[in-house]
């Protein structure tokens, strides 16, 4: 292969690679570096921001002022030509003058490129002439004449007289001004365009270049209605416009009204305020140029300049409406809304917003969902009379069974909704009903069995969706799922016959444990989740290479099972099976390379980090944590992977520096990860009021954090707790995370205010709080959890009179605490690292309460004596090691 | 009128016809190049393509031009319109140099105008070059940007398909803004 074509072939190869990856191609075929720097340079060119579009406009625009400068007459009419002042696609203008007896009045004259060749256009652009020349408005720049000089070759060529208007482009003088100053300037812009809209006159042609501002900083609008004008002159059926201004009904060649003029305003006020259009062609043909204005979405303008996030934002988004019938309905109310947002009133473009979504969502789902629903139930009501009719009865059964699945992908597309909750119980009823009906009617049917028992799965999980909230029916989920498994439990599953069958029922099995653990019924959901993990690894050993189906069973089951034995404690098991985890999902990714298997695996090395956390090998979950993020892809690509960067960032930050929990103790680095964290999830909630996840992940976030700043910078953490109780207060009521969230950082809360001092605010904080919490009724409880709210409490409580000097009587409590937590069967700190630390800051914290008040250590030795048996268990674990230094080290006082 | 047969006989390797062909076009190109173009933004292809197509328009009485003989014609007047535009910008930088030492008096060089149509020449110097190592992928370049013809267009006029089309002229484009940037 000859050098040239080489690189050629090369180029297209690897043009679409990351730098890695064509570095490891070039390696392994062993890529001369002649070649190799070529390629590479030609890649890096093609990135490059130049363009060779450029020269060519350019000297196409230039060729045009030469010959529109050598056309140019001496004269039009009475007016005299002076000076060119620019050209445009109409044509040039020049500045004129007429002089009348002893005035000489300065013009500017409009001289248009195309001619007139008979009479009924001529009539036409006299009489607009007319009607454009009644319009009087101080910001409209006066039409004064027009006229027409006779071509060489015949015609007429028209000519426009206009007021002189001497000043600065609008895009000239907005550049560098504040976001208020512009928009003051554009409500005089709206008043004249209001005005002419009165005269029934619309502009067609609002472009940054036709709003001049004067020296008194005063707008002017230029050629007002020229376009229709033209228009009317043209002999061609091309349209005037400016791509980048023009309304989707002007490029699609639509009815224009007054709402093209309000989307122009939009991009115009888009362009002053970002310095960008909405719409962004380069080398675009007209094809392109029209997909991309009547099809794609501007990005926010706030996106480019934060000063429009909010009203602005709104306002603008509101004129850009592909629908004119979504945007304001006059320039009146643009203008109304733009004086709002000048003197921070409520602005009408943000209360219409989630409206205008749910009514384009209903424009397109409400139609195929209603009717969806009425068949489905007209289907129902005829079910037993036609059961005897086989083959009537068979095509019903798939025509339900086609709607039902449907009608879960609607439940899925608008489940992000707010507006969308009553549609979508009405779905899973009607579903359920249907369901319900089939059940009856599978008999033998493999195959139909098999597709109910996945339909009643898909509606478990729309029942037990955790973050939202109105649906988290665990109870109705668990039913559901127990109907699924009774369609597949009688008949034979495997690799061989029903191989679907066999892996809806690994489905089926990992959902149960997951809902199961959702119930609390923790036995129960290890037992089911190790049985499914058992029979799976059975039916998958011999496979050398598992298909896409089987690949994604494992990785559901490997991942649903490790968590339930994690959340159950069984460490060592639960890293086993992460392990397998990761190992499906990295094969996955790497043969797929797309974006979602990416982000897969690197929630499964995610996953594999917290388990090994728990095990006590903090380092190692470190080296997971980083494994995951290097699988990350670019966020930008895939919105997933915002929310998987933020749960790196949250366990990075624990597994650094959390208090309570088993960690390296390092509290800076810890606060730095979770401040990271932090910092991305507050756009997202500002972005999405409705985003319960995002949320949530702020709560559990901030209340580590304050943990950390508590000891060094009490203030700090009563920021961080402050700010995200607010936004847990936010989070629907029946969620019971958002609750627990906001009362563990009450909690803490009461107590950095007792060590600052406030003991009465303090206290009731701590009452009202524990109050809210069902076990505080029945105080002191029998038995406790490690990471229960109510050990929240025995917590509070004790520092609260710790603060209050009160010394022995915290360590009271603390030992109380001690006495319910080992009442709990489930509490076993010989066996759990996680207990076996809970306990051990515990007894720390008495001691040195006890040391304090010159009371006799009672609780170093159980210290010493606990972590002496992990030692001999795990003699080289580090975590352990250094408990063990820490337990052992004479206490300083 | 007499383009539909000259465009034939062309299309049928007379280059002849061809000779005769191009004064028509050139000329109409010329004193188009200004008077039908509507739009003020977005990129050669919507500038070149009207003041091709208008060009042919007023070469063309036809009222149905049908697509090959246009589709052809915009190949040959691609290379036209590249001629044109840089004799145009030949002309312009040959008056300015000759007018230096006034331009420099009056205190106000066009630095910018020197400059942009430097870089078409520029563009076409470089244009020449691939034209030795690459001459089919010359050949798209032109019509892509001097012609503003589309893939689809290109490819059906030298018979290649349009992702051989597309490919090559992402190769070309590359090339082209290596040598022009270095």
């Amino acid at each position: 292969m000859s050098n040239k074509s080489n690189v050629e072939t090369l180029f297209h190869e690897l043009a679409d690679l990351s730098e890695k990856d064509r570095r490891l191609y070039y390696e392994r075929h062993q890529t001369g570096d002649d070649v190799r720097h070529e390629v590479e340079e030609l890649i890096a060119t093609e990135k490059s921001t130049g363009t060779l579009a450029g020269p060519v406009v350019n000297a196409v625009r230039k060729a045009m002022a030469d010959l529109d400068t050598r056309n140019a007459p001496e004269r039009c009419g009475p007016y005299e030509l002076k000076e060119l002042l620019g050209h445009g696609g109409m044509g040039s203008v020049y500045r004129a003058e007429r002089v009348d007896g002893e005035v000489r009045i300065q013009v500017a004259i409009k001289l248009i490129r195309s001619t007139i060749n008979d009479e009924a256009t001529h009539a036409r652009f006299l009489g607009e002439r007319q009607i454009l020349a009644s319009l009087t408005h101080p910001n409209i720049a006066r039409l004064l004449d027009a006229g027409h000089i006779a071509q060489e070759g015949g015609g007429l060529r028209p000519y426009l007289v206009m007021e002189l208007v001497e000043g600065k482009t609008s895009e000239e003088w907005a550049n560098g001004r504040g976001a208020k100053e512009i928009v003051e300037l554009f409500v005089s812009v709206c008043d004249a365009v209001s005005y002419a809209h009165r005269q029934l006159i619309v502009h067609r042609d609002l472009k940054p270049s036709n709003i001049l501002v004067t020296s008194r900083g005063e707008p002017k609008l230029l050629d007002f209605g020229i376009a229709k004008h033209l228009d009317a002159t043209a002999t061609m059926t091309h349209v005037l416009f400016t791509p980048a201004y023009a309304s989707p009904e002007q490029v699609s060649g639509g009815i224009l009204g007054t709402g093209s003029d309000i989307y122009s305003l939009g991009a115009v006020l888009y362009r002053l305020l970002t310095g960008r259009s909405p719409h962004q062609f380069q080398n675009a043909e007209s094809a392109g140029i029209q997909a991309s204005i009547t099809q794609s979405h501007p990005d926010r303008p706030s996106a480019i300049n934060p000063d429009c996030k909010g009203d602005l934002d709104s306002i603008i988004l509101r004129c850009l409406r592909k629908e004119p019938a979504e945007r304001y309905a006059s320039v009146d109310q643009l203008r109304d809304d733009l004086k709002a947002y000048l003197e921070s009133r409520p602005v009408a473009a943000r209360r219409g917003e989630s409206l205008y979504r749910a009514r384009k969502f209903l424009r397109r789902y409400w139609l195929p969902v209603a009717a969806a629903v009425a068949i489905l139930l007209s289907m129902l009501w005829g079910w037993t009379t036609t059961q005897r009719e086989k083959r009537i009865a068979e095509r019903r059964f798939a025509e339900v069974r086609g709607l039902a699945g449907k009608l879960l992908d609607v439940e899925n597309q608008i489940r992000n909704m707010p507006e969308s909750l009553a549609v979508r119980k009405q779905i899973v009823e009607t579903v359920l009903t249907s369901l319900k009906g089939l059940s009856a009617e599978v008999r033998d049917d493999i195959k139909l069995r098999t597709e109910v028992a996945n339909a009643y799965r898909r509606v478990a999980e729309v029942q037990a969706r955790r973050s939202q909230s109105s649906f988290g029916l665990h109870q109705d989920a668990l039913n559901s799922l127990r109907n699924a498994e009774l369609l597949l439990s009688s008949i034979e599953r495997s690799r061989k016959n029903n191989s679907e069958a066999a892996l809806e029922w690994f489905y089926i099995q990992s959902a149960l444990a997951d809902t199961l653990y959702d119930l609390t019924k923790e036995e129960e959901s290890v037992s089911t989740a190790r049985k499914n993990a058992a029979e799976l690894e059975g039916y998958l050993r011999e496979i050398p290479q598992l298909n896409d189906a089987e690949e994604q069973v494992a990785i559901r089951v490997y991942s649903s099972t490790a968590r339930s034995l994690l959340n159950a404690g069984y460490t060592e098991e639960a890293i086993h099976y992460d392990q397998l985890y990761t190992k499906a999902t990295s094969a996955r990714a790497d043969r797929l390379k797309t974006p979602a298997a990416a982000v897969a695996a690197a929630g499964s090395y995610r996953m594999l980090g917290t388990a090994q956390r728990y095990g006590g090998e903090l380092e190692a979950a470190l080296d997971s944590l980083q494994l995951a993020e290097q699988r990350l892809p670019d966020p930008k690509l895939e919105k997933r992977a915002r929310r998987e960067r933020l749960e790196i960032y949250f366990y990075r930050g624990i597994i650094l520096g959390e208090v309570y929990g088993l960690s390296l103790g390092n509290h800076a680095e810890g606060e730095r990860w979770l401040q990271s964290m932090i910092r991305l999830l507050r756009p997202m909630i500002e972005e999405d009021t409705s985003d319960v996840e995002a949320k949530l992940s702020l709560g559990e976030g901030s209340l580590k954090l304050g943990q950390m700043q508590m000891a060094t910078n009490p203030q700090a953490a009563l920021e961080t707790f402050d700010e995200a109780i607010k936004v847990m207060k936010g989070v629907p009521e029946s969620n019971r995370y958002g609750n627990d969230y906001r009362l563990r950082m009450q909690l803490e809360k009461a107590v950095v205010l007792a060590r600052l001092g406030r003991y009465e605010l303090a206290n009731s904080l701590l009452q009202g709080s524990a109050a809210e919490v069902p076990g505080f009724k029945n105080w002191p409880p029998k038995k406790i959890g490690p990471t229960s709210l109510e050990d929240a409490i025995y917590r509070a409580q004790a520092e609260l009179a710790a603060a209050a000097g009160k010394k022995s009587e915290a360590v009271r409590i603390l030992e109380e605490s001690l006495k319910a937590l080992r009442s709990n069967t489930h509490f076993n700190p010989l066996e759990d690292l996680d207990n076996a630390n809970r306990i051990t800051i515990r007894l720390e914290r008495a001691s040195q309460l006890q040391l304090e008040s010159g009371e006799t250590d009672t609780h170093t030795t159980e210290r010493v004596d606990l972590w002496s048996k992990w030692k001999a268990k795990m003699p080289s674990n580090s975590y352990v090691t250094r408990q063990m230094e820490r337990a052992s080290k004479p206490s300083p006082n | 009128m007499e383009l539909t047969e000259l465009l034939r006989q062309v299309r049928q390797g007379d280059s002849h016809a061809l000779d005769l062909l191009l004064p028509h076009v050139y000329k109409e190109l010329k004193t188009l190049a200004a008077s039908q173009l509507r739009r003020e933004s977005g990129g050669p292809p919507l500038q070149t393509t009207e003041l091709v197509h208008e060009a042919y328009l007023k070469l063309s009485s036809l009222n149905h031009p049908d697509y090959e003989d246009r589709t052809h014609f915009y190949g040959i007047a691609s290379r036209l319109m590249r001629q044109v535009l840089v004799d145009l910008a030949r002309a312009r930088l040959s008056q300015k140099r000759n007018l230096g030492l006034e331009v420099s008096l009056a205190g106000g060089v066009d630095l910018a105008g020197i400059q942009s149509d430097d870089q078409l020449l520029n563009l076409h110097e470089a244009l020449n070059n691939l034209e030795k190592e690459h001459p089919r992928k010359a050949r798209l370049i032109e019509m892509r940007y001097f012609g503003g013809l589309t893939a689809e267009d290109s490819a059906q006029l030298l018979q290649m398909s349009v992702h051989t089309v597309r490919r090559e002229l992402r190769f070309a484009q590359a090339w082209l803004k290596r040598v022009l940037e270095q």
